[in-house]
């Protein structure tokens, strides 16, 4: 058992929902360690949903023309998702059993940030250790403060000793990258309809994949509304819903997605 | 810079083309209504709103040493104002990013009188550190650039014409304005005619422009 796993209470589950004790411990947990893994987070049929349009859409040459994305190491890519059926359903981007979690780290005025996937090849070897992002201002204020934005990952398939998954270092979003932290790596392997949450200040990197599967998983990032991730989207976009789908987003969730409504930037 | 941080805000000569730019009253009407007889527009960067307005030395200096060296251009407005519009309320650009935090500032905005020389601001001097408020609001002759958390409002327009000031906001890469009107408007030619060193500042213009680019691949 990971040292920050949520195991959500038999009520939980069964109401879909988090007591306000749950999601007070889960900010705990996640405060002090940077991550927090959470077993059965998803109801089954939406990760099967999930799974079979991901690997139709590698069976169509991977997300509507945007290409084979970003590499992200040694035969690793990181892909865009556009948020169509079945990535829109809302159970997925604003999981009742984590959305509550979220809104507590990140307060209730979150954004979705980026959507999108992050696949390693059969054989893949293991990434450098890496931040997603610098630190805000300078590294010793910027580790000082509360979260800014948290990843949310979702594996697509069962991740073992085989497959692999992502190397954490726990209490590393308190430290500038490069700096020791004294601790072993934190392996969550968990199985399909868990996931993780890691602060975005968190030394990771993504371990080998000796399987002779690939590995995907798809990445959620949220942030606070004054956020936005300007380093690992100068190329690739952060986050698209084409009209159709954005027009089945429930309305109290259209604050969440706010930034599909707003462009920073129009070429004239 | 020094008494920038302490005031919010910094005034001095301007080094741009001012004296160059015009913009035209027509656009009294357009874009986002800022209370009585004043409205915000989004203005093309180009032309005399160009790099050597936006990325003059002495802004690209400021800038650079308030926000650090890979801050951006984040926006480029005209506040096009009626004769005798009243003043305006307390307001602020950008509320603090975590409200019970003292930061360092994460955007300033540069504001550029065109044609008369009476004030356009009012400002409460150190309003952008906690408690944020405090004091009352005095005038401000002339170009500044502003703390976006500090406390202002837009001072009545004694003329007897229209006039229009320009408003350019300057951030650190991460920051996001979600304001609902566009930010930054420029052309393909324009970002590419620009030179380097000003160019830096195109950060996100240049991701627009690769993401079109790659999109239509």
């Amino acid at each position: 058992m990971e040292r920050a796993t949520l195991t959500l209470e038999p009520d939980e589950l069964a109401a879909g929902a988090l007591s306000s004790t749950t999601v007070t411990r889960a900010a705990g947990l996640f405060d002090h360690f940077g991550y927090l893994v959470i077993p059965r987070a998803f109801e089954t049929d939406l990760i099967c949903n999930l799974q079979n349009g991901y690997f139709e859409l590698i069976a169509r040459g991977l997300v509507s023309g945007r290409g084979r994305g970003m590499d992200v190491g040694d035969r690793r890519y990181m892909i865009p998702v556009e948020m169509r059926a079945p990535f829109d359903d809302p159970r997925l981007y604003a999981a009742p059993r984590l959305l509550p979690i979220l809104e507590r780290l990140l307060g209730a005025d979150l954004v979705l940030d980026s959507f999108g996937s992050v696949i390693a090849m059969p054989g893949a070897a293991a990434q450098a250790r890496h931040k997603d992002h610098d630190l805000l201002f300078d590294a010793e204020r910027g580790a000082r403060l509360p979260c800014h934005a948290v990843t949310l990952v979702v594996p697509l398939i069962d991740l073992d000793a085989e497959t692999g998954t992502t190397a954490i270092l726990p209490g590393s979003h308190r430290v500038a990258l490069g700096a020791t932290v004294d601790v072993e790596p934190a392996l969550p392997l968990i199985a399909r309809g868990g996931c993780y949450l890691m602060d975005y200040r968190l030394s990771h990197f993504g371990t080998a994949n000796r399987s002779t599967r690939i590995r995907p998983i798809l990445y959620i990032v949220y942030s606070r509304p004054w956020f936005r991730d300007e380093r690992n989207f100068y190329s690739l976009p952060a986050l698209a819903m084409p009209a159709e789908a954005r027009a089945r987003v429930p309305l109290r969730l259209r604050g969440l997605l706010a930034r599909l409504e707003h462009a920073e930037v129009v070429v004239a | 810079v020094t008494r920038f941080f302490d005031l919010g805000f910094d005034t001095g000569e301007e080094d741009g083309p001012i004296s160059q730019i015009a913009i035209s009253a027509d656009l009294a009407g357009q874009g986002e209504p800022l209370g009585a007889g004043r409205w915000r527009v989004a203005v093309e960067a180009a032309g005399p709103l160009g790099s050597p307005l936006w990325a003059s030395p002495r802004a690209l200096g400021f800038v650079r040493a308030v926000l650090g060296e890979d801050c951006v251009l984040a926006g480029l407005a005209a506040v096009i104002e009626l004769d005798g519009a009243p003043a305006g309320p307390l307001e602020r650009a950008h509320a603090p990013l975590l409200a019970d935090r003292e930061l360092p500032c994460h955007a300033v905005v540069r504001v550029l009188p065109l044609g008369d020389a009476a004030p356009r601001l009012e400002v409460v001097a150190g309003s952008h550190r906690p408690p944020f408020l405090d004091g009352p609001a005095a005038p401000v002759a002339g170009a500044c650039f502003l703390d976006s958390r500090l406390w202002f409002r837009r001072a009545a327009n004694p003329t007897t014409l229209a006039r229009a000031t320009l408003e350019l906001t300057y951030a650190r890469p991460w920051f996001y304005d979600g304001r609902a009107m566009p930010s930054l408007r420029m052309s393909r030619a324009a970002y590419e005619g620009t030179p380097p060193e000003a160019r830096r500042l195109l950060l996100r213009v240049g991701s627009a422009l690769r993401q079109l680019g790659e999109a239509a691949e």
